[in-house]
């Protein structure tokens, strides 16, 4: 009868549930990831051995979450997710790019580790300024672009691997309209030779015109993605559209344009690249890189907030009045309308000078991606492991995606915490084994104790002459 | 006892560190289940209560030789009050606390996973008093049973019940000594865990908190009686050097041993030549294993212990013979200049 009680008072604490699932070699226990409802993607932490298989994960042991309460340390592992159709996205990301929060209290010790880069599957669809400004002062612009796009370790990240993978790049050149840069329909370029000798024969060719930097956004994230060409090659060969929009100057559609007219018209560009990311299917949501050529104007200020509304003097600060042919455009690049872009494409913006900055930045658009990411913090106290917490990861920029879980360190007991090797100031887990050394060693000094009573106890007679052998 | 109970307890340690590490995950992918977390505090302290209580009395019945039946039995039915006793109250406990918390505490008190000493201290107290009181009842109810009807006795003799002062006595060693065992596993679970100093991890101290609650509690609640050891005189002086005699009974009954040099009939010869009288001492020991010394002659008789110096001559103005309580290493010196000597040394009965 107290038998049966025990076992039933011991079912009460039974768990059939998954969650909060223990993590393997630890005392913890992690709960599921919640996504918070308006992220761009998910960040799918994966929380268990099973989930970790599921993403076909190389290296199980940094996939595992784990977590050490002795250093204050926690690894996860995420992959990135479509929120409509679960499909994983491959995204490469920077420590920079992610924030995460410990009980709301944003860590600083922070180390993402990029695992099991994809190679190819992107299309680069690059939208070059081909208005008359680029070709000003013997074509000291274009000439930076020229250079920059045929530097090798440009042209490698287009063409990782020559031309064996599936990337392949557009090249076309905006100012009244959108054509390919050697003035035909836009197709894409799939070997480095091809695309080295269309620049080279054809991006320094003078076309004119004025910058409708706007509409070549737009028709590139809406009918150039349509047209059929195009269309079947994101199909066919899986890839992600990546455009790198690049200008030295403003949107400028007529001669009489002012910055503040550009508002209204941002604001349509930027409202449907939120469309296209949110509504489109996982293999077309374009990402944008918006890349000025010279020096930024001091303008208007994009306010911080995301998706914030494109307002006159947000944009253009004191300038809204101000005409942009033959003025502001003379002035410098309207960085704002960039940072928007970017903002909403899910990329980044950059403004810079010389081909080599310029360089960098297209590697930085063609960077690898990758299909998992490792992720460790450490908390500035060991003493934060000691209730039940949260953990936020959130993505600042690009697209944005925020995903909590909670951790449930045991209240009573831990795991053999982990050591540092050397290599680096984390501490990776112990075996479990090395539990066995804290037990034989108490134990083999319990039976030492255990047998010097008696030995103490015989020498003491021994000195005292009462434990002599018999005369 | 205590360094056993110590390893008793540093094993159970290892058993549940490894069960809550690896048995969990194996447990539900086997079986579909496992414990909600919020159990790993009953499951911690009550097997650690559980452990101790149940190899406190396992030793004993070890000791004690008694029937291998009996020593299940008793054992299982102190392991179950203790084990039973803490999940009762383990809940009680946890749902008064908020009584004697602030509202502010509150949420922090609701946390299953929260590191604290300060809300969890009467929780190692209760394990403490469940793992004293179950071995207490069982040895109050076998020698009970034992001298009542004579089921479960360890031998042919038993010792005759105690006053209701000794069990009163034997009560607060139990609970007392169980209950400060636990704070002082409580103590040292709660250091090693929380100052960074010393080791700041609970790993070790969720092995050597258990390890200092064991080594107490086999300290304080059930040393090793003296009815498990058998007095022995031996002696000391140069003629028959060495010789020793027990003094008990086979069965552990009373007895008289005496000494003398008359030739027969007496426990231990000693010649007369080295002052021994016909008949000059007797040791005895009764039922609840007190040992003593009586003088029985009028040759000089001397017990020597540290500090002390008791004359044992007989005074034939007495009526009775004088005696003193034995104590372990006490010397009898017997003679005018103590030509003889012999000692009392207390062995464990295993040495008979």
């Amino acid at each position: 009868m107290q038998l049966l009680m025990c076992a039933l008072l011991l079912l009460l604490g039974c768990q059939t549930e998954l969650y909060p699932a223990p993590i393997p070699g630890t005392a913890y226990r992690i709960g599921k990831d919640e996504f918070k409802k308006d992220s761009e993607i998910y960040v799918d932490l994966l929380t268990t051995e099973l989930e970790c298989i599921g993403v076909g994960v190389d290296d199980l042991d940094a996939c595992l979450p784990r977590a050490d309460r002795a250093a204050g340390e926690v690894q996860l592992g995420f992959v990135l997710r479509d929120p409509q159709t679960s499909t994983q996205l491959y995204r490469s990301i920077t420590p920079d790019q992610i924030r995460v929060t410990h009980d709301r209290s944003t860590q600083q010790k922070v180390e993402l580790i990029p695992h099991e880069p994809v190679e190819g599957g992107q299309l680069f669809i690059l939208l070059i300024d081909g208005s008359g400004s680029m070709h000003e002062n013997d074509q000291e612009r274009i000439r930076k672009v020229y250079d920059a796009l045929l530097q090798p370790a440009v042209v490698e990240r287009f063409f990782p691997n020559g031309a064996s993978t599936k990337s392949g790049v557009v090249l076309l050149r905006f100012s009244d309209t959108v054509v390919g840069i050697d003035g035909q329909a836009p197709r894409v370029v799939t070997k480095p030779g091809e695309y080295k000798k269309l620049i080279k024969n054809h991006l320094l060719q003078k076309s004119g015109g004025y910058t409708h930097l706007y509409g070549a956004v737009r028709y590139g994230v809406t009918e150039l993605l349509n047209q059929k060409k195009i269309a079947d090659y994101i199909t066919v060969k899986g890839a992600e559209p990546t455009f790198v929009v690049l200008t030295d100057g403003f949107n400028n559609e007529t001669a009489k344009d002012t910055c503040a007219m550009n508002a209204p018209r941002l604001q349509e560009t930027v409202d449907l690249l939120r469309d296209r990311r949110t509504a489109g299917t996982a293999n077309i949501r374009p990402v944008v890189f918006a890349v000025g050529l010279g020096r930024p104007i001091d303008g208007g200020r994009k306010p911080k907030s995301k998706n914030a509304k494109v307002t006159a003097p947000a944009l253009c600060g004191p300038y809204g009045e101000r005409r942009i042919d033959g003025d502001l455009e003379d002035y410098g690049i309207d960085a704002v309308s960039l940072q928007w872009m970017a903002e909403a494409g899910g990329g980044r913006s950059f403004v810079r000078r010389n081909s080599d900055e310029l360089a960098e930045v297209f590697k930085e658009a063609a960077r690898p991606r990758y299909r998992w990411y490792e992720l460790r913090y450490r908390t500035s106290d060991a003493l934060y492991h000691r209730k039940s917490f949260d953990i936020e990861v959130q993505l600042t920029s690009a697209e944005l995606a925020q995903t909590k879980v909670a951790m449930y360190p045991s209240a009573w007991v831990d795991a053999p915490s982990g050591r540092a090797h050397g290599d680096d100031d984390w501490v990776y887990p112990s075996a479990f084994r090395e539990s066995l050394l804290l037990l034989m060693m108490p134990l083999g000094l319990l039976v030492f104790l255990f047998f010097l009573s008696p030995a103490v106890f015989t020498a003491r007679r021994a000195i005292t002459r009462r434990a002599r052998t018999r005369r | 006892m205590g360094y056993v109970l110590s390893g008793v307890a540093l094993v159970t340690w290892w058993l549940l560190l490894l069960f809550f590490v690896h048995g969990q995950t194996w447990l539900f992918d086997t079986m579909g289940f496992m414990f909600k977390q919020y159990m790993e505090g009953p499951m911690f302290l009550g097997s650690m209560a559980l452990a101790l209580s149940m190899g406190s009395l396992l030793l004993e019945g070890s000791l004690r030789r008694r029937r291998l039946r009996w020593r299940m039995l008793l054992t299982g039915l102190s392991g179950g009050i203790t084990f039973f006793g803490f999940m009762i109250s383990y809940p009680i406990w946890q749902y008064m606390l908020p009584v004697f918390t602030g509202d502010g505490l509150d949420p922090l008190v609701a946390d299953s996973n929260l590191v604290t000493l300060r809300f969890r201290l009467p929780l190692w107290l209760l394990a403490g008093f469940w793992s004293g009181i179950a071995p207490f009842l069982i040895r109050r109810f076998h020698h009970w049973s034992a001298s009542r009807w004579g089921v479960m006795k360890d031998s042919a003799f038993v010792p005759p019940l105690p006053t209701w002062l000794e069990w009163v006595n034997q009560l607060f060693s139990h609970v007392a000594g169980a209950v400060v065992a636990a704070s002082f596993g409580a103590a040292v679970w709660h250091l090693f865990g929380h100052d960074n100093r010393i080791a700041g991890d609970l790993y070790w101290a969720s092995a050597l908190g258990p390890m200092v609650w064991g080594f107490l509690y086999g300290v304080l609640v059930w040393p090793i009686p003296d009815d498990l050891y058998a007095g022995w005189m031996r002696v000391l002086s140069s003629e028959r050097y060495g010789l020793r005699i027990p003094i008990p009974h086979a069965d552990g009954s009373p007895a008289e041993r005496f000494v003398g040099h008359f030739p027969r009939g007496l426990d231990m010869y000693l010649p007369a030549d080295q002052a021994v009288a016909e008949l000059h001492i007797s040791f005895i020991v009764d039922g609840n294993s007190r040992y003593a010394v009586r003088g029985l002659s009028i040759q000089p008789t001397q017990v020597k212990r540290f500090l002390e110096r008791v004359d044992l001559r007989y005074d034939p103005r007495r009526p009775a013979p004088l005696e003193t309580e034995l104590k372990m290493e006490d010397r009898i010196l017997l003679g005018p200049n103590g030509e003889t000597v012999v000692e009392f040394i207390m062995l464990p009965k295993e040495e008979r």
